[in-house]
Order: C-alpha cells, then structure tokens, then sequence
C-alpha cells in the first residue's frame, strides 16, 4: 500500500516524504522504497504537517475560524494541505542481501509499507526468539524476532532499562531461548530468585528442561535443583583479593597462609589458630595486627557457625562431595544453564561467590584456548548473566581496581565467554565498558544521561532514537548490534505467556 | 561378510599456521581415503561427523569435497554421515545440500528421530546389508538424549555412528561427553568420532572404534603425534590404515645454560640439511645462562628452516627458562624475601635490590587516578636518590 511519495532528502542523513492523506504513519514505522532495482528500508524519526500556502494566510484561516467560527472550505484541501515524514535509510537490500545506504531514492519513488515477508530475514533459523517487530505503534505478531545467541554471547550485551521497563524479563526470556540453542552455555547470577522461578513466580523451572541446573543454599525438590556450598578448601586467596579490598599486607599473609597451610589455610587462620599460632607459622613474617585485620575480615565474609564450621554458603568442614567448581565447569562444557541464586547472602558474599565462580571458567576457557586448542573448539560459547552490572563495573569500582567482570568485558571475546550485564543506570559504566557490550538491548530510559551514553556507545547510529528510547513502553526495546542489520524495534514476549505456551520439552536430535 | 570403511574428523578447510599447502594436506588426505576405497571397493563408507572445518565452508574447499564425493558415488560407494559439531552453521548443515543432490546419506536429519512416550525411536539408513544408525554431534541434554533413543529393531549388521568422546579415553580430562555405558546396546560396531587420536576397544564385545581425525589439527597433536588414518572392517575385524601425511618432526632442544644467541646457533645445528617438506617443532628446554627468552632470533631459524625445505618451523620457547626463574624454594617465606631472592637471581646488586624493594611498597598499592600522580612523584624521587 502506498504511503507516500519521496520529496527530498539526502543519503547522509534523512529522506522526506509526503505522506497519503488516509496514511496513519506513526514515529518508528518502518516503510520500504524501490527505486533502480534496490529496496530501501526507512525508518520514520519526525512527522509534521505542511502547506503549500503561504503562512499568511493559514494564520488568517485559523484566526477567522477561532474569532469568527467560520467555517471555510478550502478548496483542494487534500492537495494543500498534507503532512511530511522525516525518514532515515536503515539499509539497501541488493538481490545479495542487506548493505549500508551509499545512494538516495530518487524524487516522487513510491514509498509503502513492508510486507510481513520482507522481516523474514529476522527469522534466523539457529537464533533465539526474543519477541515480534515493532513498528510504531503497531506489533506485528506473525515477525518472530530472532537474535543470533552465539555471536552475541561472546561480543557481550548490555540490557539496560529504567525499573519496571522489562530487563529481567527480557533476560529470562533470552535465557529461555538459549535452551534451544546447541553448544552455549550459561552462569547466571541471580540476586532476586527469580530466574528458576519461586512461589508466584515463574520461571526456567516451569519449562522442566534438564539443561537447566539451579544452585542455592535452599534446594527443593525441582528438577535440577541442587545445593549451593563452597567449601573453604576449594578456595583460594586471589577468591577474596577484590571482595575484602585487602590492604598490600593483608593480601600478601592470605598468599603466605595458603602456602603455609596449603588448602587448609581458612581453616587454620579462622578455626585452629590463634594470631600468636599464625605469627609462629608464619615465622614473624607478617605483623599480628595484619593477621587480626584478615582474621577478621575473613570471618566477616564467610560467615559460619563456629559450632558447625557451616554456614549457609561456606563450610569449613572436609569435603566429601564433587568439588562446586568442577561441577559447574562440568555443567558448562556439557552445555547447561547455570542459575547460581544469591537471594539469601549479602552483596559482599555474592561478589566472593560470582567471582570465584567467573574467574575459574574464564581461566578454563583462556588456558584451554593456549594449551588446547583442538579442545577450546569445542567448548560452548558461554554467557555470564549479572544483574546490576554497576556493582563490578561501575566506573568507581573500576577506579579501585580492575576484576574478572571488566578483563572479560575486554578480553572475552578472544576465549568465547561473554557478559550479559543488566542495568539501570548505563551512565554509570565507564565508556571502555561500555563500548566493549557489542550488543544493547534499550528498554525505556527516561534519564537524559543514561540515554547519551548509550546512544554515544551502539553499534549503530540511533541518534534520531533518543525520543522513541524515552517514551518506549513496558517490553517495548529497541535492539542495536554489529550482528543484525539495523537497530531492531521489538516487542520483547512476555516470559509467563511462553510458559503457556511451551508444549513440551523435546529433545532436538536431528540435524538437517 | 562386512566389508566398509570408516572415518572421522577429516575437517576439509582447516589449515595449521595459515599456511595454504596445510589447508591442502587436509584435502589430501580424504581425497588418500576415497581413492583407497575405489581401489578397494568397500560396499559402503561411513563419516564419524566433522566432514567440515566449519558449517560454510569456502567455495574451493566445497568444489574440492564435491569432486571427490562424484567420484564414489560414480563408483557406486554410498557415504553416510552423522553430522559433527563442525558441520553445522547458523542455518543448518550443509550435508543436507550434498544429501539433497545425492553425494552422501545424513543418517541424522530430524526424521531419523521419531519421539514416542518414553522414548525416541531411532531409525536406521541401510546399506550394503547393514543398517547404519547415529547421533550427531550435538551437547545439549546430551546425557538425556542418549537415555531416550532406542534404536528400530533390525536383524542386519547394526552399526551405531556417534561424534562424542566416551569417558573411558584417557587424557579426554573433562572434555568426554558421555560414559561408555551410554551407548546403545545391541550394536555390532561403534563409529566414534570427535577424539582426534585412534582409539579402539571393546564395548559388550563389540568393537568402538575412533578412527581418529586424517590430519593433525595443532601443534598440540603434532607433538603427540599418533598416526592418522581410518578403519577398514572387513573379515570381522577392524584394520587401522595410516595415511600418508605430511612428514611432521618434533625436537627436543637442550638450552641449559645456553646464551640466547648459542640457543638460536643449537636450533639452526638441529635442523637437517634436508627438510623434505616437513613441518618442524623445536621445543627448547632448560634455562638460559643470560639474556631472555624473547631474544632467542625465532624469525632467523624459521626462515633457515624454510631455506633448507621445511615447509614451516614452530619454535616452542614455553619449555624454556629465563635465568631468573631458577627455582626459588617459596616454603615459608614472606612475599618479601622472595621477591628479593629473585631479584639477587637475576644479578642486581644489594642497593638495586632495596630501590626495588622501595618501588614495589610505594607502587604495589592500589591507588585511585588522582592518588596516582603523587605515588610516581615518589617513586622518581626514590630512583633519583
């Protein structure tokens, strides 16, 4: 259906078009122009309305019918009066396939709107369904939107929103999507419990799909449900460095405990040794006023019960079960979603838990990769999920010094493991980081600042999307990537509807 | 009797240090598989999965697989393949193209797979009176879909092809997939594919064989270097066929106490005179009498490498130590005294040795950007004193 006709415009910035009197075009659509044997896809950013009499006389018009209450019949009124979209060039589509914009349609083509068929490149056969396209204000139900998960997975995505917006709902449904994809894998952290679902929440659990393996201090009696302990013995000083901000000394008596006492060192430094017993080991090399400072800092974070060397996380007790560590690499190589909840512990202890956890898998992924690299081949592409990515790589937490979260952020790629950080406040990562997530998935921001500095970090050039990034509703996003042809408008589904509408969890055998 | 031939891994399209005549080695040695199978006229040929380096292949590579898939078929020797984790791209694999216009049989398209209540019913492809079923190689669930599939009852030569690494091989470390106890029961051969090294033994008395892949794929295995080849079963026994590969050479090079300059004169002693056309793996050991590894002139000993007709030399210096790195006994020390020790081991005087001990307090503690400035005021004031 023809919309409009182009009346101006340059290849550099946008194309003008009078719009069809009976055309409804909304801010977003996107329309498709042919001219010469290429197609191109426009993406409305401005409408206003035009005459082609002078102002003078529209002013008198509108003067007589407010002081007056004539009622003037303009003669031609449709020829006369009419609206101008503003439209930038999305993409040229040859008979190869999408290129960036390099010409102009020429005066008077024919603009129309997109048929269901000319999205259906959206329809990536390998990727995940994240939701339909969104075009305006219209939803188009029948464009499944597809990401392509593995080269999104280990170039890194940013999904930032304001509260209430849908992060973690694009996030669960991102991760849903996963389960349907061979050879990727997933650590999620989970402050909330709200990824493997809950009471009156719904989640991973509801599709009862045994990749999925859920770790916490509180087990029940879900399909992959196990029991989230670390034991002091599978820990290790460089665990603590960036959680406890040890000072040069503290740091430096944890690496001589450890090679004092081997991997009995928590135990011994909080349980079996006094600071006097310490000093002796440590042959009066570190001062007893360090060795008290650690003690108690330590102690601080695990936290345990000095009755049951337990706590709700930690045990210094002998262990007489498969290291935690080894059975999440185990789950990792065999292609698991990982949920690790960290609902019950404090920040600092999640902080100990998610790094120890992330920095073994990058370091399995990176000495892979150099010593095996037959091997690293087939390792899964792997995503990290965190929720509020500020907390470890927020610019004054990397003023303190660098972590494993920001080395991934920079170095990832190389090794096949990606973040997916979640967060409400993008302005608050350093523009390092966050030129680094390739990817951004833009719920509603209505921060001034948090917009700039995601529209001065994507992929793509969504300058003329600051307004549409204001005023998108709940599940409304807008998806920029190197991997996809241009920024996607999408209505993200709404996760409890896929539970409803999950038939079964077949296994996916053949290959065709 | 049986009469086939099997093979894995052949990953048409990988090469080894960019080098094209390596990307040729691989062709070659599938194209060494199919004319021994037209020579010995096996009644079928059987793929482990990776046909493939990866899912899209380039042009050269597919028009070269194309070739040499014409020329079995012309000889009326079916190929039937599972699909490998190499095989599969974004959109699907290219096996089903090749399958589409008759060149080979994917035993593994969707239809194979037939979900009952409890269970997949795996169906099988026949050919030359055996029925060859298989699993491709995909991860997820993995341990799941192997507990589901039953394969079609059938009274032929059942032969079961999978691209997985049982838990049994050694040196798998936690790279295996499933146990061998997975497998299904009541086959007469087990086709393995994805461990790259040859493998056989017996799974209910039945043999499970890795054929291993037909080239080296990094210097990894080059260093290991176990035979490349493929399986010939006929007269009931597996029979494990080298390939001619290009010749590989690994030397060991004793460094110790060696300068840089008469380590880099040693490597260019070890190489022949004739290289023939090999590929060359230096790994230099022991530790160094001055000077750092990095001054070892790797470029000068590969080109002489090259001069004398190598086709590429790998000088492998992580086995090689700097002087400094003589082994410090850590065992009850502080950080201090290591670093000092370590220090006094690579030759600085006692002076230099309390200016570093100095700088590493001032500078090993984390400062923020603006703290930054003052610290290295310090320290230039130190080192000018």
């Amino acid at each position: 259906m023809v919309v409009g006709r182009v009346i101006g415009g340059s290849a550099g910035d946008k194309i003008i078009i009078r719009v069809k009197s009976n055309s409804d075009i909304d801010i977003g659509d996107i329309l498709i122009v042919e001219n010469n044997g290429v197609k191109y896809y426009i993406k409305v950013v401005n409408t206003l309305i035009n005459s082609l009499l002078p102002n003078q006389f529209i002013e008198d018009i509108a003067g007589q019918k407010l002081e007056h209450d004539m009622d003037l019949k303009v003669f031609d009124k449709k020829d006369r009066f009419y609206r101008i979209c503003q439209a930038k060039i999305l993409k040229v589509m040859k008979e190869d396939g999408f290129y960036p914009a390099r010409s102009i349609p020429h005066y008077f083509s024919e603009v129309r709107r997109a048929n269901s068929s000319e999205f259906k490149f959206l329809n990536n056969r390998e990727g995940v369904s994240i939701g339909s396209l969104r075009l305006g204000m219209q939803v188009l139900k029948n464009v499944n939107v597809k990401l392509p998960a593995k080269e999104l997975i280990s170039h890194h995505v940013l999904v930032s929103a304001a509260t209430g917006k849908g992060k973690s709902n694009f996030a669960k449904v991102f991760v849903k999507g996963l389960l349907s994809i061979d050879n990727v894998s997933s650590v999620v952290i989970d402050p909330h419990n709200e990824y493997y679902g809950a009471k009156n929440i719904k989640g991973l659990r509801d599709f009862r799909n045994k990749r999925v393996i859920y770790l916490t201090p509180k087990p029940g009696n879900y399909p992959g449900s196990e029991k989230l302990m670390i034991y002091a013995e599978d820990l290790m000083p460089g665990d603590f460095r960036e959680v406890i901000r040890a000072s040069g000394p503290q740091s430096q008596a944890m690496d001589l405990a450890y090679r004092v006492y081997k991997n009995q060192w928590l135990k011994q430094l909080l349980v079996e040794k006094n600071i006097s017993e310490v000093e002796q080991d440590m042959k009066s090399r570190v001062q007893r006023i360090t060795i008290a400072s650690l003690k108690r800092k330590l102690n601080h974070v695990m936290n345990f019960n000095p009755k049951t060397l337990e706590g709700l996380i930690f045990s210094l007790k002998k262990r007489s079960e498969t290291n935690l560590f080894d059975k999440i690499k185990r789950g990792v190589h065999d292609g698991k979603i990982i949920i690790i909840d960290t609902s019950l512990v404090s920040n600092l202890v999640e902080r100990l838990i998610a790094g120890s956890i992330v920095r073994r898998l990058f370091y399995l992924y990176s000495q892979t990769k150099q010593l095996n690299p037959e091997k690293f081949r087939s390792l899964p592409e792997l995503m990290i999920l965190f929720e509020e990515a500020p907390r470890v790589l927020g610019k004054n937490v990397l003023e303190k010094g660098s972590n494993i979260f920001a080395r991934i952020a920079r170095e990832g790629r190389k090794f096949k493991v990606g973040l997916c950080a979640i967060t409400q406040m993008p302005s608050l990562l350093p523009q390092e980081i966050l030129s680094q997530m390739n990817t951004k998935v833009i719920l509603g921001l209505p921060s001034p600042s948090d917009r700039v500095a995601i529209i001065n970090s994507s992929a793509q050039d969504i300058n003329d999307e600051s307004i549409e990034i204001q005023m998108m509703d709940q599940g409304e996003a807008l998806i920029t990537s190197p991997f996809i042809n241009f920024p996607l408008p999408v209505k993200i589904h709404f996760f409890d509807e896929l539970i409803k509408n999950n038939k079964s969890s077949d296994l996916n055998i053949g290959i065709s | 009797m049986m009469n086939f031939v099997h093979v894995s891994d052949t990953h048409l399209g990988a090469s080894n240090f960019k080098l094209k005549k390596r990307e040729d080695d691989f062709l070659d040695s599938f194209k060494q598989v199919v004319d021994y199978c037209i020579k010995e006229k096996p009644d079928f040929i059987i793929h482990s999965g990776d046909l493939f380096d990866k899912g899209k292949p380039g042009n050269k590579v597919l028009l070269f697989t194309v070739k040499q898939l014409i020329k079995l078929k012309e000889k009326g020797i079916p190929l039937l393949i599972t699909p490998g984790s190499h095989d599969v791209s974004v959109d699907g694999t290219l096996l089903t193209i090749l399958e589409k216009v008759g060149l080979l049989t994917n035993v593994s398209k969707p239809e194979n797979y037939v979900k009952g209540k409890n269970h997949v019913l795996m169906k099988g492809e026949e050919a030359g009176g055996a029925v060859i079923y298989g699993l491709p190689g995909r991860r997820a669930n993995i341990k799941e879909v192997y507990e589901s599939i039953k394969p079609e009852p059938n009274d032929k030569f059942k032969i079961f092809m999978f691209h997985h690494i049982t838990t049994n091989i050694k040196d798998t470390e936690f790279f295996a997939d499933i146990p061998l106890s997975s497998l299904p029961k009541g086959m007469d051969y087990y086709a393995g594919g994805h461990w790259h090294e040859h493998e056989s033994f017996s799974y209910q008395g039945k043999p499970v064989v890795y054929p291993g892949s037909t080239e080296y794929g990094d210097t990894r295995s080059m260093e290991r270097h176990k035979p490349r080849g493929f399986i010939h079963y006929k007269n009931g026994e597996p029979e494990f066929i080298e390939l001619n590969t290009r010749g590989v050479v690994v030397k060991r090079v004793d460094c110790n106490n060696l300068t840089p300059e008469e380590a880099t004169s040693k490597c260019l002693d070890s190489l022949s005179k004739e290289g023939g056309d090999s590929l060359i793996v230096l790994k230099l050991k022991g530790v160094l009498s001055s000077g750092r590894r990095n001054m070892i002139d790797t470029s000068l000993i590969k080109k002489q490498a090259v001069s004398n007709d190598y086709l590429y030399c790998n000088v492998r210096l992580s086995g090689l130590k700097n002087p400094s790195e003589k082994k410090i006994n850590t065992n009850s020390k502080g950080v201090n005294e290591i670093e000092q020790e370590h220090l006094r081991a690579k030759g600085y005087s006692e002076p230099e040795v309390k200016l570093a001990r100095q700088l590493i307090n001032l500078l090993g503690n984390d400062y923020t950007p603006s703290e930054l400035p003052k610290a290295l005021e310090k320290a230039g004031e130190l080192i000018d004193n």
